[in-house]
Order: C-alpha cells, then sequence, then structure tokens
C-alpha cells in the first residue's frame, strides 16, 4: 500500500504543476482573447516581399 | 407609387407619404452579418466591411493567391478629423511605447465585427509600409500596432485606419480596461484553484464512501483532504466573507452571510471530524460548494467587454480643438481651454464649450444634446452651446464656459450622478436572505436544543449540520445562472445588460418613459416632403441626377421621394459648397438645390431652382421607427407610459396618433427637467425605465431604476446607462420586456425548487442522520436541478426574442 503514498504526491505535485501553469499563462494573457487566435490561424503568414527580413 | 404620390403632392394639406421601404435588411456577401450603417458595394455584392469585400475578392478573383490589397477604396475621412496628431507631442501621449525605429499604440476600433476584420487589420503592414505588425483583440476590439515612426506617422496610421472603415476611438477612457481585465482574471484564479482542489479532494474522499476502513488511511486521506481545501477556504472563498462583512455592517443580511457561515461550519466540523477519528469530514462538500458557486458567479459576470456603460459628455467631446493664436492654429487639450479663448469649429465638428459666433453665420445641430430635429440657424454674435454640431463650413467662436462648467455638461453636477445606483435596487435573493439566515440559525438551535435534552446525538454535531446542510448553495445558484442567461439571450436578441442586477431590474419595472428625438424617430428614416407644384416626369429625372451625385442626407431623402423608377439624369458641373446646397448643369439646364438663403428664398426647407426659377421646396420631416406601433401598444396593456422630448411640440400629433390614448407627452423638456419628472415618478412609487438616447437624457437614465440607452451604431457615443438597445431592436421592447418578466418567474421557481431541497436536507440534519456522504450526494444534486431547471426554461422562453 505504500505505493498509494508515491501515486499521491505525484497527483499532487502534477495538480500544483498545471496550477502553476496555468496562472503563467493567465497572467501572461493568454485567455484574455478567445476569439482572434483561432482566425488568426488562418491568416496566411507569408511575408511581404518588402518585409521578408524584419518577419522571419 | 412612389412616383404618384410624389406627382400629387401640393402645398398647404400634409400629405401621407408612402414612400417605398427599404429592402429587407442586407447581409454581407461574405460573413452573412446583416449590413450595418456602412455598405460596400462591389460586383452587385453587398459587404458589411472592407475586410469582407477583401476576403471576398481573395476568394473570387485570385484563387487564394494574392488579395488585392492596393483594391481596397479607402473613403474620403472628415478632413482634418485627426489633425492634431500631427503634432508630435500630443501624439506620443497616445503611444505605449516609442523610439526612434519603433513605436506601439493601442487603438480601440469599435467598428471591428467579424473575422475578416482580423484579416484585414493584421494585414496591416502589406496595406501600409512601415506598420511592422498588428494584432488585434477582438473581444476588446483593440488593435495594438506596432510600427516605425519614421516611415508613417500615428497621423496617417489613423487616417488610414479610418478611411478604410475602422475609425478609431481615442477617448481615453478605454485605456481603464486592464484594470478591469485584472479583476476578471482573479475570479478566474479562483474558480480555477477551487476547480482543481475540488477534484482532488473528490478522489481522496471516494475510498470512504466505497468502504475503505483502514482508520489509518483515513486520517491521511483527511488530512490531506483538509489542507486542499485550505486554499479553497482562505483564496477562492475570499469574496463570500468580504460581501457577508460588508453587508453586516451595512445591516443587510446578504445572500453572502449564510454561504460563508456555511463554508466555516464545513470546514470547522470537517477538522473537529477528522482530529478525532470519527471520520472522513466534508471537505468534498466544502470545495464542490465553492467551485459551484464560482462557476455561478463567473458565468453570471457575462459582460459585453466592447461596450462602455460608464460614458459622461468627456467621452462625447473631442479631445482637441484648434485655437487660434494670433495668425497660427494650435491644437490644444479641451481642458485646457480658457475663456475668451478664440476656437475654430470645422463641418460636422462638436462645439466643445459655450461660445459666441464669431463667424457670420452657423448651423448647428443640437439632435443629440438638446433633442430638437430642426438645425438652428444662427447669426454672428449668437451664444452657441457646447455638444451641438456645426454643419457646414468652419466658424470661429470666442469660449464662454469652459466644457466642464457649460450650460449641458452642468447636469452631471446633479445628485443622481454622485449617489450609487445599486442601492436603491433590492435584489430578489437578498430580500429572500433576509429571512432565510436568522430561520436557519433558530432551526439549529432549536434541533441543538431536542437533542441536548432528548440525548441521543451530539448537539453540537447536530447544529453544525444544519447549517452545512443549509447553506444555500442551490438558492445562491438559481439568480446567477438564470441572469445569466437572461444576459446572454437579451444580448443575442440586440439588448447589451451592463449586469446581472439590471435583468432582474428589467423585470420589475411599472412605468416607461421614452424620449422623442433619436429614441422614437430616426433622423436616417426622416421624409422629405414637397411643398410647390408637382413636377414633371422630365423634371423628376433632372432633380434625381442631381441628388444621385450627393452624400447629404437631404439629397438622400429626396432620392428616396422620386423613388426607383425615376431614371436619374446625367449631369455634369457638379458642385457641393458645404453648408448651403449643391448645383449641378443637367442637360443644358442648371439646377440649384439647398438652403432657403442661398436660393435667394426666405424661410426654411430645401429650395429647388430649375435655371433660377423656384419650383417649391422640400421640408424633412421625422418619422417613428418601423414597427413602434404593435410595440406600443403592447407596452401600454402592461406598463405606464410617457413621453418626454427636448423638441418642440411639432411631432405631437404624430405621436398621439400611436400611443395609448391619456399618455402623458411633455415637450421642451431641458436635461435637468427630464432628470427631475423621473424623481417625480420614483417619489410617487413608481419604478421607472429610461429609454433615450442623447446627452440630454443623460441625468434620466442616470436616475431611472433601469436607463437603456438606443443607438443605431455600436461604435458611437452613447451616455452612461444600464443597458444599450440597438436601435432596430426598439421595436421588439415588449417582447424583450416580457422575457426579462418571465425570466423572474423562472428564478422564484428556482428558488422554490431549492428550498423543497432545503427541506429534504434539514429533515434529515435535525434528525441527526447526516452522514458526509449524503451531503456530498445532496449539495451537487440540488445544484445540477436548479441550474438544469434555468437552462431549460431559459432557453425555452426565449423562443420569441430569436
Amino acid at each position: 500500500m505504500e505505493i498509494l503514498f508515491l501515486l499521491i504526491g505525484i497527483s499532487l505535485l502534477i495538480a500544483g504543476a498545471f496550477l502553476y501553469l496555468f496562472f503563467r499563462a493567465s497572467g501572461e494573457g493568454q485567455f484574455d482573447d478567445t476569439d482572434s487566435p483561432g482566425v488568426r490561424i488562418l491568416i496566411d503568414d507569408r511575408p511581404v516581399a518588402a518585409k521578408g527580413q524584419e518577419e522571419n | 407609387m412612389a412616383v404618384d404620390t410624389f406627382a400629387s403632392m401640393n402645398t398647404g394639406e400634409a400629405p401621407t407619404i408612402l414612400i417605398e421601404e427599404k429592402p429587407a435588411k442586407q447581409h454581407c456577401a461574405h460573413c452573412g452579418d446583416p449590413i450595418g450603417t456602412e455598405d460596400i458595394c462591389h460586383a452587385e455584392q453587398h459587404f458589411c466591411c472592407q475586410g469582407c469585400l477583401l476576403v471576398w475578392q481573395l476568394f473570387e478573383d485570385t484563387g487564394l493567391e494574392r488579395p488585392d490589397f492596393a483594391g481596397l477604396r479607402p473613403q474620403k475621412a472628415r478632413s482634418g478629423e485627426f489633425d492634431y496628431l500631427r503634432d508630435t507631442t500630443i501624439a506620443r501621449t497616445f503611444l505605449d511605447f516609442d523610439n526612434e525605429k519603433h513605436a506601439r499604440v493601442r487603438l480601440h476600433l469599435p467598428a471591428v465585427h467579424c473575422s475578416s476584420c482580423i484579416y484585414l487589420l493584421e494585414n496591416l503592414p502589406r496595406l501600409a509600409p512601415g506598420v511592422i505588425s498588428a494584432r488585434l483583440n477582438f473581444g476588446l476590439k483593440e488593435a495594438s500596432v506596432h510600427f516605425d515612426p519614421q516611415a508613417i506617422s500615428l497621423h496617417a496610421l489613423v487616417s488610414l485606419l479610418s478611411s478604410i472603415g475602422y475609425r478609431p476611438d481615442l477617448s481615453h477612457d478605454h485605456k481603464g480596461s486592464s484594470s478591469k481585465q485584472k479583476t476578471g482574471r482573479q475570479a478566474q484564479w479562483r474558480l480555477v484553484v477551487a476547480a482543481v482542489c475540488f477534484g482532488n479532494i473528490m478522489l481522496l474522499s471516494f475510498p470512504a464512501y466505497l468502504g475503505l476502513e483502514d482508520p489509518e488511511l483515513l486520517g491521511i486521506f483527511g488530512w490531506i483532504n483538509l489542507g486542499l481545501s485550505l486554499p479553497v477556504v482562505l483564496y477562492s472563498a475570499a469574496p463570500y466573507f468580504l460581501g457577508a462583512w460588508r453587508g453586516l455592517r451595512h445591516q443587510h443580511l446578504t445572500i453572502d452571510l449564510p454561504i460563508a457561515l456555511g463554508v466555516l461550519t464545513l470546514f470547522g466540523r470537517s477538522l473537529w471530524d477528522i482530529a478525532a477519528g470519527m471520520g472522513p469530514g466534508y471537505a468534498d462538500s466544502l470545495a464542490g460548494l465553492v467551485f459551484f458557486l464560482l462557476l455561478g458567479r463567473w458565468f453570471q459576470d457575462k459582460t459585453f467587454r466592447s461596450l462602455s456603460f460608464e460614458r459622461d459628455y468627456r467621452a462625447y467631446f473631442p479631445l482637441y480643438v484648434l485655437r487660434s493664436a494670433g495668425t497660427e492654429e494650435v491644437p490644444v487639450r479641451i481642458q485646457d481651454l480658457r475663456v475668451g479663448d478664440e476656437i475654430i469649429v470645422r463641418h460636422e465638428e462638436i462645439i466643445p464649450a459655450d461660445a459666441t459666433l464669431l463667424s457670420p453665420e452657423a448651423q448647428i445641430d443640437y439632435r443629440f444634446v438638446t433633442g430638437e430635429e430642426d438645425l438652428q440657424h444662427c447669426a454672428q454674435g449668437a451664444e452657441v452651446f457646447a455638444g451641438g454640431r456645426q454643419q457646414g463650413g468652419r466658424i470661429r467662436l470666442r469660449v464662454l464656459r469652459p466644457g466642464s462648467h457649460a450650460y449641458l455638461t452642468s447636469l452631471w453636477n446633479e445628485q443622481a450622478f454622485s449617489h450609487d445606483k445599486a442601492e436603491n435596487r433590492q435584489q430578489l435573493i437578498n430580500r429572500v436572505s433576509q429571512y432565510f439566515t436568522p430561520a436557519i440559525l433558530l432551526i439549529a438551535t432549536l434541533a441543538a436544543l431536542w437533542w441536548s435534552y432528548a440525548g441521543g446525538h451530539e448537539p453540537l454535531a447536530v447544529f453544525t449540520a444544519v447549517l452545512i446542510v443549509a447553506c444555500p448553495c442551490a438558492l445562491a445558484l438559481a439568480a446567477p445562472f438564470t441572469h445569466g442567461f437572461s444576459l446572454r439571450n437579451l444580448g443575442r436578441a440586440g439588448l447589451y445588460l451592463r449586469h446581472a442586477e439590471v435583468a432582474e431590474a428589467l423585470a420589475n419595472i411599472d412605468t416607461i418613459v421614452l424620449d422623442k428625438t433619436g429614441t422614437l424617430t430616426d433622423h436616417r428614416e426622416a421624409v422629405a416632403r414637397w411643398q410647390g407644384a408637382p413636377l414633371g416626369a422630365k423634371e423628376r429625372q433632372l432633380l434625381a441626377g442631381l441628388v444621385a451625385s450627393s452624400m447629404h442626407p437631404m439629397s438622400r431623402q429626396i432620392g428616396l421621394l422620386l423613388g426607383a423608377e425615376v431614371a436619374p439624369a446625367i449631369i455634369s458641373d457638379f458642385e457641393e459648397i458645404l453648408g448651403k446646397g449643391i448645383r449641378a448643369n443637367v442637360d443644358g439646364q442648371q439646377l440649384q438645390l439647398g438652403a432657403a438663403a442661398w436660393c435667394g428664398q426666405e424661410g426654411k426647407g430645401t429650395w429647388l431652382l430649375i435655371d433660377g426659377e423656384p419650383r417649391g421646396c422640400f421640408t424633412s420631416a421625422p418619422r417613428l421607427r418601423k414597427g413602434l406601433e404593435e410595440m406600443i401598444a403592447a407596452l401600454g396593456t402592461h406598463y405606464r407610459l410617457e413621453v418626454l422630448s427636448g423638441d418642440q411640440e411639432q411631432d405631437r400629433a404624430m405621436l398621439e396618433a400611436v400611443f395609448p390614448a391619456g399618455t402623458q407627452m411633455h415637450f421642451r423638456q431641458q436635461p435637468a427637467d427630464k432628470l427631475r419628472h423621473i424623481e417625480a415618478l420614483q417619489a410617487a412609487g413608481r419604478r421607472v425605465m429610461m429609454v433615450g438616447d442623447g446627452l440630454n437624457d443623460a441625468g434620466a437614465l442616470r436616475q431611472s431604476h433601469v436607463g437603456i440607452a438606443v443607438t443605431d451604431d455600436m461604435a458611437a457615443f452613447s451616455p452612461a446607462c444600464d443597458g444599450i438597445l440597438q436601435g432596430a431592436q426598439l421595436s421588439r421592447l415588449h417582447l424583450l420586456l416580457r422575457y426579462a418578466r418571465q425570466a423572474k418567474g423562472v428564478l422564484l421557481a428556482g428558488f422554490v425548487l431549492s428550498l423543497l431541497y432545503n427541506v429534504v436536507g434539514l429533515s434529515l440534519a435535525i434528525s441527526g442522520q447526516l452522514s458526509p456522504l449524503l451531503a456530498a450526494i445532496l449539495m451537487p444534486l440540488s445544484s445540477l436541478t436548479v441550474v438544469g431547471f434555468a437552462a431549460a426554461a431559459s432557453q425555452y422562453l426565449s423562443t420569441p426574442i430569436r
């Protein structure tokens, strides 16, 4: 049964890691705009000739 | 039809005019959204924005290869509107960051509405050399643009955006959105912490429910659960403790109090049980309770982030105005205007301060500030008031009173603007909890007394069990979910409410006060009337050719009056003189259409001269919005209706034809009169909803129980209010209000449901049979029932308004 303690410890660690990552992502504003990224992915990101260097 | 009415119109009588209704609402050929104020035609297709046109062309013409950005057809922007941005020091105040090569600015673009807008705006670098990147936050309608200030100035950037249909709103009020966002984030974090702890506690609680009997293991699980519930109590549930404390300090028993009590009892009892080795504790119920409650809050706090409900007159006025200093004209901030300054106001600009007119004449549109439909003609030396919009050429003014002391803006010094509106709205849930908390405490004490007398159960255990089971989770969830659904359903129907409290207040009103100008009438729907001898077919064609070349609203009205059957003649030498009129040569004939004075005539109206010969004049009469008759008749059966207008009485007959007999109508109302009128109604015990649109309604909107601002252009300024209604949806107001009343019924039913669960729970608790397992089942079950009921009922009831 001792394996239980290891498993519980791991599960709590995972939960903690999730919370940490979530706070970090939320703090960076990743959840502020949930509409535009879905459209943005569909936009070609082929650089314009003149702007070529800057976008790479 | 239109031709006949036109030809038969005579002087004297006011004929009933039937004009062709506008074709049914146009939809964008690309995204399918209804087309609003901007209608872009290309290849016989209609589009709602340049972005849609662009993407459509991309699919149609060039097979995904190269959208023709050069093919964008910028419209002529209002000249000089953003001129103050040419001043680099001023421009710099708008930038978030700038150095020699890089600058970053966040621009609020109210016109953003569809995914093509994202496409177009994020491709801004292709459109404007010098822009390095552009990102759009769709929810906030805010573009973050990174550009090279040496290649493109802020002025050029803003003008470009303006010309492709995305006029930035540069008033500073949206800059405060970041603090709003932070509180939103806090709520999100509380919810997530509760969810994570709830999930883990559930896993660790299951073994006990499934028959694990190892006391050592149970003890360990219990302590871990307690540890996990600590962040829930200390962090996630904090708003409830604060709310309960605030309520107590103001001597209100709010719904937060029994929740806070429940949370504390759950935690204390679990601590006691686990420390004494008496059972698994109630940590799972505790975490579940907080999680569900926060979920309800989060659901209810659906906000229309891109709309602003808190604007005062400052947001309506321009930021800068041209001040003439000697021979120079420099932009100055409105706040820096002093008495005696000489300022310049151009066509379509707003007068920023009460002032004397120095130019020979001016035509001022006070529609938005006083409710008068007609333009005011002012002569040199006349006093003009802040908030009016100049029509015609540029005028010079001398400031009499700066903006904050002006005649109109003094309205904001009224008391109504200083006290918090929420205080005079008692929420149903808090009225219920007035009785709920004392009742629960009483039951708990009686039960404890009984068991201490009868023996058999620990009195303290029974006492806490009652508090635990009575913790009003379902009760507290009924309101947020019902209101949350109301906010969403009403929002979909074009009525955007500020927050959930308004949804409830909407159901309780018994009096509706309506403004006339801009609310009941829509100046864009105004109808032209012809006064003079009927025109021949040839002359109508000439006239149609003339007005087709002009964008002026009067030209459009005349065009509508002529109807589509009249083929416009080909015109040449067309000339439009700002504030005067238009003239042209048509087939060798000289046509002139414009203001009476310009045409050498007396009085008002728009005169038509053919070869210098006056033929008659057009007057413009406001028209009620479409479908109002039915709406007003339906409202009349439920509510007391009144009309408050700042205008003269000329439209009384038109209104009386529509409103129920005996409706009170007050005309020539100053902004402060409107506010007083609402106060008087409230003093007589009426719960008043004000429906208005202009700055002169701001006081009444603020004072009323529910203030609804009507707007035709969601991007335009609307005064501070509790809700914003799309102008086109005004005709469905009766349906929206009926839905709000029904939602209140749903809420009451939800209360009854949750109280029924409480009765079951209480009887278990009093008889000492409440086990952690029962509590863990009962609480989520009751909550889910209430939420499910609210969802189903709201969905069903909202069918008529969809």
